[in-house]
């Protein structure tokens, strides 16, 4: 009995072992079709990290330079200005001359800070970005 | 034509030659074993088209060309086992005690041989689609009981019952279509 089983078992696998119907055309086209969609939906996702990479870069970068230049900027008491003021009148001003280093600072206006983010945030828009401001 | 190894490469990069190629080179045997696993041409179909979208998106994963084949042959009998447990759910379970085993002295062993595979595959589809799994994963595909009961959630004495079964079924389409 085992061996006619097995027999009927060879004779199966024997059956089959060539067994190869050709699949009809239209499979092809769809699988193609498939795949063709997948890859564009990768493209797109790799386009959007990107993009998205570059607005977080470039808004973190403007952040920093921001702060770096507030950190730069002379403060000085409005008290302080009063009393120099009253002074004034008397006597010579000290005249303080920055050096070069902070002369270059210094350009970095609060005005020129706030021009910056306008083109930053009129770049972010060209690209369909909507922002709130 | 392109070798295996430069086929496998071609698809890991997604470039769709190699694609094309390998679903030239293989997609007629798979879907021998598509029929084989469907009830029916359509299932079957969908079968070939899912099973190599599945190959295209794991073939990173293969590690050795040499098995190439047996894997591909792997996912499409899991593709189709996982669709057969979808719509039946529960364990399988046969009452052995049911269970015929013939003491006839099988005769018509030549009468699968004087079939084509087509007619086998007819009288197979026959069967109840169980015996039939039972039949195409042990007797053509070689897997074991152990893997047939983990592969239809059942035990392997039920597995071997369906096997007996499926045998003692086949032999009489087999007589009748005599």
């Amino acid at each position: 009995m085992n061996q006619n089983n097995s027999n009927i078992d060879k004779q199966l696998q024997d059956k089959f072992s060539n067994f190869t119907p050709v699949p009809p055309t239209f499979v092809w086209e769809q699988i193609d079709s498939k795949l063709e969609a997948k890859s564009k939906r990768k493209r797109g996702i790799i386009v959007w990290s990107v993009a998205a990479s570059l607005t977080v870069a470039a808004i973190s970068g403007l952040m920093l330079l921001m702060n770096h230049n507030s950190s730069n900027t002379i403060q000085v008491p409005v008290a302080a200005v009063h009393e120099n003021a009253s002074v004034q009148k008397t006597t010579q001003p000290e005249v303080i001359v920055p050096q070069e280093e902070e002369k270059n600072q210094q350009r970095f206006s609060t005005d020129s800070i706030w021009w910056q983010c306008n083109r930053a945030c009129e770049f972010i828009e060209c690209k369909g970005i909507e922002i709130v401001r | 034509m392109l070798t295996n190894e430069e086929i496998i490469s071609g698809c890991v990069k997604n470039d769709r030659r190699a694609q094309k190629e390998l679903y030239e080179k293989f997609g007629a045997k798979m879907f021998g074993h598509c029929l084989r696993y469907s009830s029916s041409n359509a299932d079957a179909q969908d079968l070939l088209q899912e099973g190599f979208i599945k190959i295209f998106d794991s073939i990173h994963s293969l590690r050795d060309a040499s098995t190439f084949e047996g894997w591909m042959t792997r996912i499409f009998i899991n593709l189709a086992l996982s669709k057969y447990r979808k719509t039946k759910s529960g364990p399988t379970m046969v009452d052995i005690e049911n269970i015929d085993t013939p003491d006839q002295d099988v005769e018509d062993e030549g009468n699968i041989k004087q079939l084509s595979a087509d007619q086998v595959l007819d009288l197979m589809k026959q069967l109840p689609e169980k015996y039939a799994l039972v039949l195409n994963m042990y007797a053509i595909d070689k897997l074991s009981h152990k893997e047939i009961a983990q592969y239809l959630n059942t035990s392997e004495s039920n597995s071997k019952s369906m096997l007996s079964r499926a045998r003692v079924m086949l032999r009489d389409l087999m007589n009748n279509k005599k």
